[in-house]
């Protein structure tokens, strides 16, 4: 009967020796420019949270105006003012 | 052109964009904000059809006849008619008494007129005003108060009442005396249905109208003297109508608004002094009821006059900003059109004219640039045409920007004696062309996309201007090779315009705003100058013909030199390129902006000629799409759908003229209604969102195109 193939061995320090990569022969090139920041792009994202909140802000403001705007204008019908009644005798000659 | 990929974006650690949770939470709030906005537009809209909804004056309505509901005591009563109490109560004018009523008003042009001849003979008159017009005319509300006369209600928008459901009915009344009540502080219980005229008049359906506002509180003043000066019948007639036929009072109907009112003010002053002098009294009609004046308006109403009233006056704003603006980009358009068709004819004659001669041929040798990522489908057919190019000591170099798949091996396999390749790590195509220029040492550089075709004579023709010491670069004659489908055939009419056109135009100018990566040539000495291209914009070609002009070059346009380029072949390939472009181009503009102020052609005259013509003229052009759409569903149809046909004519006209400069087929062009529709919206949105991207300062990758190898278009050999 076999024995499942597991337990502990000690081995020394193992050493390999392989070519460095640079020794290698190679079509490669390398440049190496210095890389100017990308225009518009702002690393820091400020700008864009500054205007997300500028945007949310005027939403919420503009939602809120329209809100009062409609609910002013269907908060049912202005009535005309009380007044004497005709029948009464106010419009008779 | 400069469909050119590269190795994506790196992650960018800093931005709080990439997790989950804040993702799902900005694309909720972006919904919402898209709604807020569609609100707006949409309570724009609404009240500005609400308040213009098809006016036309008074007495031009024609009704029905059936009065059998009305009861006789009020077809044959006064014309005050009151339901306050249990039933319908007429009211006369008390005898020699007169109230002048003013209706549709108030005007800007008439009803300051019509008080200067009232105030003139101090006669006091009821004037009954339409409440989307006081609105808009607060001022004039608040004089006719002010000179003691008396303000009754004609409804807001003045619509046919008895055609109305209740609850808009109702809504036109109490919006009438909400306007009233935030511009003259009062409230009025005068009420006069439009396109009513006598009491023996009443249909049945105005009687019910009568009988419900009458219940509500109003008083509904009819009228019995008609001036009939709504036909403007000539001041004579005028007078002879408004005056009342025997002693009785009456009430006598003018108008103050809707059309040249000048008869009706000719005839008040002359009509008051004689019935003054045949001792008739003026009064207003609730004097003459004898009912007390209006009373104060309560304060909610007052409140909610205001945000009526500033609601009006807003979408009118609005609505004139947007009428405004699509006038300019009208008149941009056209101006760009004549100056093209003059400009471009005019480029083309010239260079056809025999005489025309950059100087001595040029047949210097020229070294051809080729980045390449990643285009194993393209590159063979693109550089073997590149090599058999009718040049002298024509050489290409391929500077493969760490591809994955077998982009080396299929030039290899071409076996070409004048083609090179290298390899450079990923870097970008900016990097690869710098590798390219520095690698070779011929003075004449062109470079040219790995997905373009160019003709056996495209390479000599291109360096030719450069017989021109002062030429520091040539722009190409770019193509689109697959025209197959419709996205093809609409790209290739882009093609065809902007370079046939656009880029003559910009030639003739001096300021080519871009040299495209798909054909161009470089003079060694103009790309030092520029400092060779930059990797601090998406538009590396754009970049660099704005810092070769800037140092000084002349930038030039050889038409005869034509490549073909594969384009993009579905719709979000397309989006991907044009939102680079776009984005690039911006960033370019913005990088060279300080041209603006230095000496020199370019920046004085071109930088800005370029600003107006690629990015804020294409910005309002949706203006044209939306306002056709609110003229076709709200305005005058047929005026409309000609201005927008105008348009389509003017875009027809532009197109046959770049396609027979540049001697194209015009088969193509029978998609260009269709183009109108789908792909011109597109372009707006990629522009919209670049310039958004641009504004937030977000960092855009690098795209990658799939390649098919479709040059079904490009000369084979």
């Amino acid at each position: 009967m076999q024995r499942p193939p597991h337990g502990r061995a000690k081995v020394g320090r193992a050493v390999g020796k392989a070519r460095l990569p640079a020794e290698d022969v190679t079509s490669l090139i390398r440049a190496e420019s210095p890389e100017p920041p990308p225009v518009f792009v702002d690393p820091s994202g400020a700008r864009r949270r500054r205007l997300r909140w500028a945007t949310y802000a005027a939403g919420l403001l503009l939602v809120l105006v329209l809100a009062a705007v409609w609910v002013s204008q269907l908060t049912g019908p202005a009535a005309p003012p009380a007044r004497p009644s005709c029948s009464a005798g106010a419009c008779t000659r | 052109m400069t469909v050119y990929g590269g190795a994506p974006a790196p992650f960018d650690p800093e931005s709080t964009g990439q997790i989950p949770a804040v993702r799902r939470r900005r694309r909720v709030l972006r919904v919402l904000l898209t709604l807020v906005v569609l609100l707006l537009l949409g309570t724009v809209v609404l009240v500005e059809v609400y308040t213009d909804a098809g006016f036309s004056p008074d007495g031009t309505d024609p009704r029905s006849s059936r009065d059998s509901a009305v009861p006789p005591a009020v077809l044959n009563g006064g014309p005050v008619i009151d339901f306050s109490g249990d039933t319908a109560t007429s009211a006369r004018m008390p005898a020699k008494t007169l109230a002048l009523t003013f209706d549709d008003g108030p005007d800007p042009a008439w009803t300051p007129k019509i008080l200067d001849v009232l105030a003139r003979h101090h006669v006091p008159a009821t004037f009954f005003v339409v409440g989307s017009e006081v609105a808009r005319h607060p001022e004039l509300a608040r004089r006719i108060k002010a000179e003691g006369h008396e303000i009754g209600a004609h409804t807001f928008t003045h619509p046919d009442l008895a055609s109305l459901p209740a609850w808009r009915r109702d809504l036109e009344n109490s919006q009438t005396q909400l306007a009233i009540a935030y511009t003259t502080g009062r409230s009025t219980s005068l009420l006069r249905p439009p396109y009513s005229s006598f009491a023996d008049a009443l249909t049945d359906g105005d009687y019910a109208t009568v009988r419900a506002v009458g219940e509500q509180g109003y008083l509904t003043v009819l009228d019995d003297v008609d001036s009939e000066d709504w036909k403007r019948p000539g001041v004579d007639a005028i007078v002879r109508n408004a005056t009342p036929p025997n002693a009785d009072g009456a009430i006598v109907l003018f108008h103050d608004a809707g059309g040249d009112r000048s008869q009706t003010v000719t005839a008040l002053d002359r009509l008051i002094p004689r019935l003054q002098r045949d001792g008739f009294r003026f009064t207003t009609v609730t004097q003459a009821m004898g009912l007390p004046a209006d009373p104060r308006a309560g304060a909610a109403d007052v409140w909610r006059g205001r945000a009526l009233v500033w609601t009006v006056r807003a979408a009118d704003g609005v609505l004139r900003l947007l009428w405004v603006l699509l006038i300019v980009a009208g008149g941009l358009i056209l101006i760009r059109t004549l100056v093209l068709f003059l400009f471009a004819w005019t480029h083309a004659r010239r260079r056809r004219a025999p005489s025309w001669s950059w100087g001595l041929p040029v047949t210097a040798p020229v070294t051809i640039v080729v980045p390449a990522y990643n285009e194993e489908t393209t590159i063979a057919p693109a550089v073997s045409s590149l090599a058999r190019s009718a040049h002298p000591g024509v050489k290409v170099l391929v500077v493969d920007d760490a591809s994955t798949d077998g982009t080396t091996a299929a030039v290899d396999a071409l076996k070409l004696g004048n083609v090179r390749v290298v390899r450079i790590p990923s870097g970008g195509k900016a990097t690869a062309l710098n590798t390219g220029v520095a690698l070779c040492h011929d003075d004449l550089i062109v470079m040219v996309d790995a997905d373009t075709v160019v003709t056996p004579d495209a390479i000599h023709q291109l360096v030719q201007p450069f017989a021109d010491r002062r030429v520091g670069a040539v722009a190409g004659n770019v193509k689109v090779s697959n025209r197959r489908g419709l996205l093809g055939k609409w790209q290739h009419i882009e093609y065809v315009i902007g370079f046939n056109l656009d880029r003559r135009l910009y030639d003739t100018f001096g300021c080519i705003p871009t040299i495209p990566g798909a054909l161009g040539g470089f003079r060694r000495s103009a790309l030092s100058d520029a400092g060779g291209l930059s990797t601090d914009t998406l538009a590396e070609d754009t970049d660099l013909t704005m810092a070769i002009q800037r140092a000084g070059w002349k930038v030039v346009y050889q038409e005869s030199a034509r490549a073909y380029t594969e384009a993009p072949a579905t719709m979000r390939q397309l989006w991907r390129q044009r939102y680079r472009w776009s984005y690039g181009t911006m960033q370019a503009m913005w990088k060279h902006r300080r041209a603006v102020l230095e000496p020199g052609h370019f920046g004085r005259g071109g930088l800005p000629l370029i600003a107006v013509f690629t990015v804020l003229l294409p910005l309002l052009a949706p203006l044209i799409d939306l306002m056709a759409v609110y003229g076709v569903l709200f305005l005058d149809r047929q005026v409309t759908l000609l201005g927008w046909l105008a348009v389509l004519v003017i875009q027809i006209l532009t197109a046959v003229l770049a396609f027979r400069l540049d001697r194209e087929k015009l088969g193509p062009l029978w998609t260009l209604p269709l183009q109108q529709i789908v792909y011109r919206q597109l372009m707006y949105l990629v522009l919209l969102s670049s310039a958004l991207a641009a504004l937030t300062g977000r960092r855009l990758g690098w795209q990658k195109i799939r390649r098919t190898g479709d040059f079904s278009s490009a000369p084979s050999g």
